[in-house]
């Protein structure tokens, strides 16, 4: 029999995780690829790599739900056709909690934001998400390993040479940066400015996220900067206490949507929307447009595949998705299908009375 | 021969079509500004103070474009104003000055206040400035103004609230929002008689109740407090509430120009006085805007079995930032998630959906444990 697996696409602006899971949630092949430019082509690229995989590895094999996560949610899950779409938060709080169920606390710190989660319980209590400031980020961090002349990969490993970490000041990247030219130029070693700079990252992203908020033990770190064996010592330092890096910790997000995509179709006992490994082969283009119809002059969204457009999203009277009767997730339906979720699970409670 | 005036007001929410009905009964032209959309947020921001709070530069920006596009007019631009003390208290006189600055002197700005103590000097004010919007009219002209704008705006609340019931119950997805557009557009062109507009909202809420939708759900329930504009004006908050109730939430806003005005020149006294009950250990005093409200209906929402806040923040506002902090206590020691969120011209959708969708699977989570843990049966586990 083929095996049953489900495919969680998680799509940031600079990274782009591809996960397939088995029926017992365990992850078969995960992907980290950098998302260069077009989204969907590395979406692409991404799927016919992990087919090629598991094709050698367990033969025939069929998909049966999708989920899509990420900033990029919407799109990948109109290409793909997903069965859930969901925020990066959700999705990464709940592979979390798969790991390491007794999480409090996850930190998690990507290509391009950085969020903070709480947990108690197994629930989510609160959050915070700061998208606006690359100064925690790995893209900043990316750019001073590039300054400094050494690969990202070696990051760690400097900063837990270092002997004294020098203090590198800076709410922003930019006074950041300027302060690291001048301890470099003052004489200080690449290990130290490293070290510096890992402090300094863990300090910004705790009194941007963390402010006046309690912090617990379990800590779990996860997110593209997790692989930074530093940054985890700096960060186990700010909190008095050891941190925990999950496996699979740079596609937890993927992993957490792979998943919860699974859960979602066997709640509903709907069949997927996935379109098959055949959209690799489509053409896909996005256009983006203002809507002269009327005052609110929308920023519209347009997803066209083969020549045919496949999904609209952003006009506030659905003067274009209107136009559509695919059953494609977008935004409307997205919310639809949580209020089809919020029913069943009612008529659930009502039997168990 | 005095040049025939245009009247101009700040656009919040739906309220329009009842303050274009104000000024047309009172016989003067109107010309109601384009929501929020990228070109007037660009004049707006670029035209402002860059400490200003966000809504005045939303609103300079609706000015400007109508001023912009209407050279050959002479306009009476209606602002609303306090004494403070946040930033509310300078709107006008800085309106005038950028505007005078940017060229235009075919216009003049007129604003309406609260009766403030002591009362032998804010009555008389009161009415000073009255006139000077309105200008002079037969009593019953200005009564008529004044009575068929409020049952417009009252009878506008009705239909959106409607509207928010409906959404996440709706069968087919949009229905509700169809029924409501066109029931909106029957108040907006109503007659000027308050007859009229009786008959026309309740053949319009029972044309609503009749579209497809399930009743006796019980779903998670959203408050929404912050800075009144902001609050109440859709095309700047994102539509914060319609996608609330997509995403299968029962949302309320807090303030309505309704009891807004009820609260705010009406019963002052009791307003006040509740709210410091409410408020007590927290905020005693008046902070400008709507921080006191803020918190006091967030506890208030506490109380009415809401199973979260989300407050609307306008970037560079004082009294919400203030009221923020506190918040944070409250939802502490209410037990009640809070979710500020900030908003100012780069405010991305992406983002904003982010959280709140993310608020949303938060709340439903909780609510899903508590029904488990009191009835002791299981919700369909995770
Ligand atoms: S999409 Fe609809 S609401 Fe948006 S500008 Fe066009 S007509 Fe207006
Ligand atoms: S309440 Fe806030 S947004 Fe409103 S005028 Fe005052 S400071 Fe500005």
């Amino acid at each position: 029999m083929a095996k049953k697996m489900a495919l969680g696409i998680d799509i940031g602006s600079v990274t782009t995780k591809v996960v397939f899971v088995d029926e017992d949630d365990e992850v078969l092949e995960g992907l980290y690829l950098r998302t260069k430019g077009n989204p969907i082509i590395t979406i692409k690229q991404g799927m016919v790599e992990a087919y090629e995989t598991l094709r050698k590895k367990y033969g025939e094999f069929e998909v049966i739900a999708v989920g899509t996560t990420g900033s990029g949610r919407q799109l990948a899950g109109v290409v793909v056709g997903a069965d859930m779409i969901k925020n990066e938060i959700s999705a990464h709080a709940y592979a979390a909690i798969r790991e390491v169920p007794d999480v409090s606390t996850i930190f998690e710190i990507g290509g391009q934001d950085s969020k903070i989660i709480f947990i108690r319980n197994g629930a989510v209590v609160d959050f915070a998400m700061n998208t606006v400031c690359a100064a925690g980020t790995g893209s900043f961090l990316d750019h001073q390993a590039e300054r400094i002349g050494i690969s990202i990969e070696d990051f760690g490993d400097y900063a837990l040479r270092s002997e004294n970490p020098v203090r590198i000041a800076g709410r922003c990247t930019v006074f950041a940066e300027s302060d690291m030219i001048h301890k470099q130029q003052m004489g200080a070693t690449s290990e130290d400015i490293i070290a510096g700079l890992s402090e300094s990252l863990v300090r910004n992203y705790l009194n941007n996220l963390a402010r006046g908020k309690e912090l617990l033990p379990t800590f779990v770190f996860q997110g593209g900067v997790s692989e930074n064996i530093g940054i985890v010592r700096a960060f186990e330092r700010a909190v008095g206490h050891e941190v925990i890096v999950p496996k699979n910790n740079k596609i937890m997000g993927a992993w957490g949507v792979a998943m919860l995509a699974k859960r979602e179709i066997e709640l509903t006992g709907r069949s997927t929307n996935f379109k098959g490994f055949k959209i690799t082969e489509l053409r896909h283009d996005t256009r983006v447009f203002y809507c002269d119809g009327c005052a609110n002059n929308c920023e519209v969204y347009e997803v066209i595949e083969n020549g045919e457009t496949i999904a609209y999203w952003g006009d506030r009277c659905g003067r274009w998705s209107n136009r559509l009767t695919s059953k494609v997730n977008t935004h409307r339906n997205e919310g639809y299908s949580s209020v089809n979720s919020v029913i069943p699970a009612n008529h659930a409670k009502d039997d168990a009375r | 021969m005095p040049r025939k005036v245009t009247y101009v007001f700040p656009r919040m929410g739906y309220s329009y079509a009842a303050f274009e009905s104000f000024f047309q009964i009172l016989g003067y032209d109107v010309i109601t500004p384009e929501p929020s959309n990228s070109q007037t947020l660009k004049r707006g921001v670029s035209n402002s103070p860059e400490g200003m709070c966000f809504p005045f530069k939303i609103l300079l920006g609706q000015f400007l474009k109508v001023l912009e596009e209407n050279p050959d007019k002479y306009f009476k631009i209606v602002s609303l104003e306090s004494y403070g003390p946040c930033r509310f208290g300078y709107y006008s006189p800085l309106y005038a000055k950028i505007l005078k600055d940017r060229g235009f002197d075919n216009f003049e700005i007129v604003n309406v206040e609260g009766i403030y103590p002591p009362w032998y000097r804010g009555i008389p004010r009161f009415f000073k400035k009255l006139i000077k919007l309105i200008g002079w009219h037969t009593p019953w002209t200005g009564v008529k103004a004044f009575l068929i704008a409020g049952w417009k705006v009252y009878a506008i609340e009705q239909l959106e609230r409607k509207l928010y019931y409906l959404i996440p119950r709706e069968k087919i997805v949009g229905s509700a929002e169809k029924a409501f557009n066109r029931a909106f557009e029957r108040i907006h062109h109503a007659p000027n008689k308050v007859k009229a507009i009786k008959e026309v909202l309740n053949e319009e809420l029972k044309r609503m109740d009749s579209v497809k939708h399930v009743e006796n759900v019980e779903l998670p329930k959203v408050g929404l407090v912050g800075e009144a504009y902001m609050l109440m004006d859709y095309s700047n908050n994102l539509e914060i509430e319609k996608k609330l109730a997509y995403m299968g939430v029962d949302v309320d806003r807090s303030l309505w120009v309704t009891n807004w005005t009820l609260d705010r020149i009406i019963k002052t006294k009791e307003h006040l006085n509740h709210m410091l009950e409410v408020n007590k250990g927290y905020l005693d005093f008046f902070i400008g805007g709507d921080g006191q409200e803020s918190i006091m209906n967030t506890i208030l929402y506490k109380q009415k079995g809401f199973d979260g806040v989300i407050q609307v923040l306008p970037f560079g506002c004082l009294p919400e930032t203030v009221a923020k902090q506190i918040l944070s206590n409250v939802s502490e020691d209410y037990d009640i998630p809070v979710l500020s969120l900030s908003f100012d011209e780069q405010t991305g959708e992406a983002g904003f959906i982010t959280r709140i969708e993310a608020f949303v699977d938060m709340i439903k989570d909780r609510k899903a444990a508590k029904v488990g843990k009191k009835k002791s049966t299981t919700v369909a586990s995770q």
